[in-house]
């Protein structure tokens, strides 16, 4: 390098520009700057980094030397030293600022809080939604897959597939370049010596790891031939693998016993992985075909792979070819189905197919839609908050900043800069902004945390779903608040710098009211009062819906229901045995001195997910074209009327004697009986799958089934004792407590003692769920208790945003106005003039922020309606108390400070001019 | 005059003194890590000159600026009369103290 080029070699720009920003100006930086310059070229700073670290080091003693310096000051009275520095001016404004702010605890809490509540709120929820909505998979090009599911009836657009389905859509389309099934099962994990429990099972076909393009951490993945053998090998999920194992590497190649049948480890999914669908958390994966060696559920029955009316596998995840894109993906499966039902028109071929791009998490089906509107609904609810947040911090500011112009003109007589008063200012807003901040980082904590407790609409749980802040996003809003403070710190900074100092200083009131910031106050004040009736008619919506739902009639008493589900397939019970665990498990919970009555049944109302359909037919009653009689069907003991408290309204219930050989029975509900049959059904025959005909014997009331608002479903109740074989692998022990007062007794506390008598009759039993029925019934109104809880905790800041607001501008102009009132009050105006002429400054605002708010409800409260339940979204009732209480509100808000204004003495006031 | 001075202080005079006219900030570090062995952090030497400039127990004279120095100046510092004092001070202090301690501490 010749010499001159080396001199030409310069220091890092930024570093360089902090440190002469940081040192006083004159020879000490010019010779600091020198010396690092001088190591930069020849001594030991010859690195960039180094020359950075250095220059950032040095900065900081400095500022820290001026930090101590100053607050060793107290800066009581010392202005900054002349040439000190920009930095000297700096640390003095921040000091100032912060004590200003100190000086007035009252409004630093409030804006504080706000901005806390604000960006707190907004950042967890948009948290929320990030994970659940709009991160995608953690798999190679997640924006190329697709789901494909098999409509199996009108309105049932997204229902199973069967195994030969899945082969024609893979092998006979050429916009799609590969596709898997997958479906889930419980299974019974157990280990030499480890205790027994229970592990989420995905069985998926042998290409579903490719498919995905997924690594292993450890091992192999599934591969095409395991699915091809039905190997008994296994992989674990990253998080199984860590929990069981502890992250165990030499667990590869061990064997584990899934139901008791030993499968090979081959290897560990990667970390974050668990399924391609949200909250989905499994802990094994299955090639499809080894499900059989689980023995339970569809892939355990015989030629189950070869029949095409059989759909069992839940969801099918396809990846489009190169070049291809879902629309043609759709129209080519879609002809396809066309054609597989014209090839086989007795095989019950596909009625139709529905195709999903599969950006995110695939949802649940059934959640998918009630979710997206359930989270769009909570993102507009906290933006409306952040954004109220920010309209109170502004008026919050303009009145701190009105309250104030008398300092400011003491401090320009005085001759302070104007720049120096402007700069001050906004740095307050900044200092407050910053505390805003931290404090709204640790209420998006905590409401992270608390959400948690909740669930989505369908069952999710938020927990599961291990929801990270979002950092961006909480920079987003709090650089929203920033601006915030710093547009309405700045407004009225440049407004009271333009005054005449000695109007000021004199405090002549309609000199000072003169610039814009009242009629900003006003309009801001209306856009309070307009954001704060949409809060309170959501929040009002919200409870109405929560109240009916829990007051709705579900066909049967709710209090002092228990339940305990349990899996007997997962031992390995079968027939017979099951049957006798069913009966003495039912003896023994119906002895007990608490239980009233105790029944065994594959499903009860309100219970998310286990849901079976089948479709029968009904000799008499000839179905149109296209129309399908399709009924959820579930096994019960004799004893499920009488504990569920449904009522047999026609015939009679199951008694002991309907057992297997004998001739087959069925209970129907209501609405299956007015719509298929036109007298008494009782004595007329069903025609089950597998041409099974069974007598009616009884008609039992209509009852909820999935949800409170769902259309009257058909139903088929068969004795579980005819059909032990069907159904041992989902079942629900339902004891009703003994009730001392007619309240229902206690289901809580019959919980722990149904518990009891499952571990006697068999230890090693684990129980998947255990609660009340009004547990299930919470459950079910999620959605609208997460929401009720949100918006009338949002509402009720916003009510109270909406009173300080008020009390604010109004005890503002009685402050500033003084003089007037004091005039008028000596030309003999009446007290009760004075108050109406002071109220009277807010009711313009208030009427038009109700009027907006009024319309803004009526237009927004469209988006609750998949939440609301025998209400409107738009109930009059509801609008005009919510309308009726926020002007009761204001009225009184507005009165206190009025009030004030009345008892003024007009001697004084005009004496002190 | 009866300031006493930290250690660190002690031994920035000394190494200006040492260093007669040669000596500016980049200079005086070296020697301290030199003949010393310790080391020092630029930004503490920086503000222990300001702070011995500001007790004037020291002075400079600014150089004229060079190209490798981005034509930025360089202060020359010297020990002020007052300096002297002071170390003189510090050293007649610390003697006093160590006086009959020669036997135990030598041997250690």
């Amino acid at each position: 390098m010749s010499e001159q080029r080396h001199l030409q070699r310069r220091p890092p720009v930024w570093a360089e520009r902090v440190l002469r920003w940081s040192l006083p100006a004159g020879i000490l930086r010019e010779s600091v700057v020198g010396d690092l310059r001088e190591e930069f070229l020849h001594g030991g700073l010859r690195s960039r980094m180094a020359y950075r670290r250095e220059a950032f080091s040095i900065s900081l003693r400095y500022w820290g030397a001026r930090l101590r310096k100053s607050l060793a000051r107290g800066g009581r009275g010392s202005g900054p030293r002349r040439g000190g520095g920009s930095m000297n001016r700096f640390f003095h404004d921040l000091r100032y600022a912060s004590r200003a702010l100190l000086k007035r605890p009252g409004f630093m809490i409030v804006s504080v809080l706000l901005l806390a509540l604000g960006l707190g709120a907004t950042t967890a929820i948009f948290s929320l939604v990030d994970r659940a909505l709009l991160r995608s998979l953690p798999v190679v090009q997640p924006d190329r897959l697709i789901n494909v599911y098999t409509t199996c009836r009108r309105g049932f657009p997204r229902c199973s597939s069967s195994y030969p389905d899945l082969i024609d859509y893979r092998d006979r389309t050429e916009t799609i370049s590969d596709l898997a099934g997958y479906t889930w099962y419980p299974a019974s994990v157990g280990e030499e010596g480890r205790q027994a429990e229970l592990a989420t099972v995905m069985l998926a076909t042998g290409n579903y790891f490719e498919l995905l393009g997924l690594n292993p951490a450890q091992g192999r993945l599934l591969q095409t031939q395991d699915g091809d053998e039905a190997a008994a090998v296994t992989v674990l999920s990253h998080h199984y693998w860590r929990r069981r194992y502890g992250g165990d590497p030499s667990v590869v190649g061990r064997d584990i016993r899934l139901n008791g049948t030993p499968f090979t480890i081959v290897g560990v999914a990667p970390p974050g992985f668990e399924g391609t669908d949200l909250g989905s958390d499994a802990d094994l994966f299955l090639p499809l075909r080894s499900g059989a060696l689980l023995n339970v559920g569809a892939a355990a029955s015989p030629g189950i792979f070869e029949n095409r009316g059989s759909r069992w596998i839940g969801t099918l995840i396809a990846r489009l070819a190169p070049g291809a894109t879902v629309e043609q993906a759709r129209d080519e499966l879609l002809a396809l189905s066309e054609a597989m039902r014209e090839e086989d028109p007795d095989a019950r071929g596909p009625r139709s197919v529905t195709v999903d791009e599969s950006s995110g998490y695939g949802l649940p089906r059934a959640a998918r839609e009630e979710m997206v509107t359930f989270v769009l609904l909570l993102m507009g609810v906290v933006g409306m908050t952040l954004l109220l947040a920010c309209a109170s911090l502004a008026n919050l500011l303009l009145a701190r900043a009105s309250s104030r112009r008398r300092e400011t003109g003491l401090r320009l007589c005085l001759g302070a800069g104007r720049a120096r008063l402007i700069r001050q200012s906004l740095l307050e807003s900044v200092v407050l902004a910053a505390a805003g901040a931290l404090a709204g980082l640790l209420v998006a904590q905590g409401l992270l945390r608390a959400l948690g407790g909740f669930q989505l609409p369908g069952g999710i749980p938020i927990e599961d779903l291990d929801i990270t802040l979002d950092w961006p996003l909480f920079a987003f809003a709090a650089g929203a608040a920033l601006l915030t403070a710093l547009l309405f710190g700045l407004i009225p900074a440049l407004q009271s710098v333009r005054l005449n100092p000695a109007d000021a200083v004199r405090g002549d009131g309609r000199r000072l009211e003169a610039g814009a910031s009242p009629l900003l106050r006003k309009g801001l004040l209306a856009v309070q009062v307009g954001m704060c009736l949409v809060l309170m008619v959501g929040a009002g919506i919200f409870l109405g819906t929560l109240y009916r739902g829990l007051g709705v009639e579900l066909g049967f008493p709710s209090q002092g229901l228990a339940l305990s589900r349990f899996n007997l397939t997962l031992l390995n019970y079968e027939g017979e045995q099951a049957m006798s665990f069913v009966n003495r498990l039912k003896e023994q919970v119906e002895g007990m001195p608490q239980v009233a009555s105790a029944a065994v049944a594959t499903n009860v109302p309100l219970q998310v997910g286990g849901h079976r359909g089948t479709f029968v037919e009904v000799p008499g009653y000839t179905l149109a074209p296209d129309e399908e009689l399709r009924v959820e069907y579930l096994f019960v003991t004799e004893d499920y009327f009488e504990t569920l408290g449904l009522p047999v309204l026609q015939g009679r219930a199951f008694a002991a004697g309907d057992r297997e050989g004998s001739p087959p029975v069925v209970v129907i509900n209501e609405s299956m009986a007015r719509r298929y049959w036109q007298e008494s059904p009782v004595g007329r025959t069903v025609i089950l799958p597998g041409d099974i005909s069974a007598e009616v014997v009884g008609v039992a009331r209509q009852t909820t089934w999935r949800g409170l608002d769902d259309d009257p479903i058909n139903f088929v109740y068969l004795p579980l004792r005819q059909s032990p074989d069907q159904s041992t692998s989902f079942l629900t022990l339902m004891a009703r407590a003994r009730s001392g007062s007619g309240d229902g007794g206690d289901a809580e506390a019959l919980l722990p003692l149904m518990r009891q008598q499952f571990r006697q009759l068999d230890p090693q039993l684990a129980l998947s769920s255990e609660q009340t029925m009004g547990d299930q019934l919470r459950t079910v109104l999620m959605p609208q208790r997460m929401g009720a809880f949100l918006l009338s905790a949002l509402g009720m800041i916003a009510v109270l945003l909406s009173l300080v607001g008020v009390y604010g501008i109004v005890s503002f102009l009685v402050s500033q106005r003084r003089r007037d009132i004091g005039v008028h009050l000596a030309l003999g105006a009446s007290r009760g003039r004075v108050l109406r002429m002071m109220m009277s400054t807010v009711l313009g605002p208030v009427t038009i922020g109700l009027m907006v708010g009024l319309a803004a409800a009526v237009l927004l409260s469209g988006s609750l309606s998949a939440f609301v339940f025998r209400m409107s979204p738009q109930d009059p009732a509801t609008l005009a108390l919510c309308a009726a209480a926020l002007t009761l509100v204001a009225a009184l808000s507005a009165w206190w400070p009025a009030r004030r204004a009345t008892r003024l003495d007009p001697m004084r006031v005009l004496s002190a001019d | 005059m009866s300031t006493f001075i930290g250690e660190f202080e002690q031994m920035v005079l000394l190494a200006i003194m040492q260093l007669g006219d040669g000596a500016y900030a980049i200079s005086v570090r070296q020697l301290l890590e030199e003949r010393v062995g310790r080391s020092v952090s630029r930004g503490a030497l920086y503000r222990t000159l300001d702070r011995l400039q500001e007790k004037a127990l020291l002075n400079y004279d600014v150089d004229a600026p060079t190209p490798d120095r981005g034509g930025h100046a360089r202060r020359c510092f010297q020990v002020t009369p007052e300096g002297v004092d002071v170390l003189k001070q510090s050293r007649s202090a610390l003697l006093t103290l160590w006086d009959g301690l020669e036997e135990e501490l030598g041997r250690s």
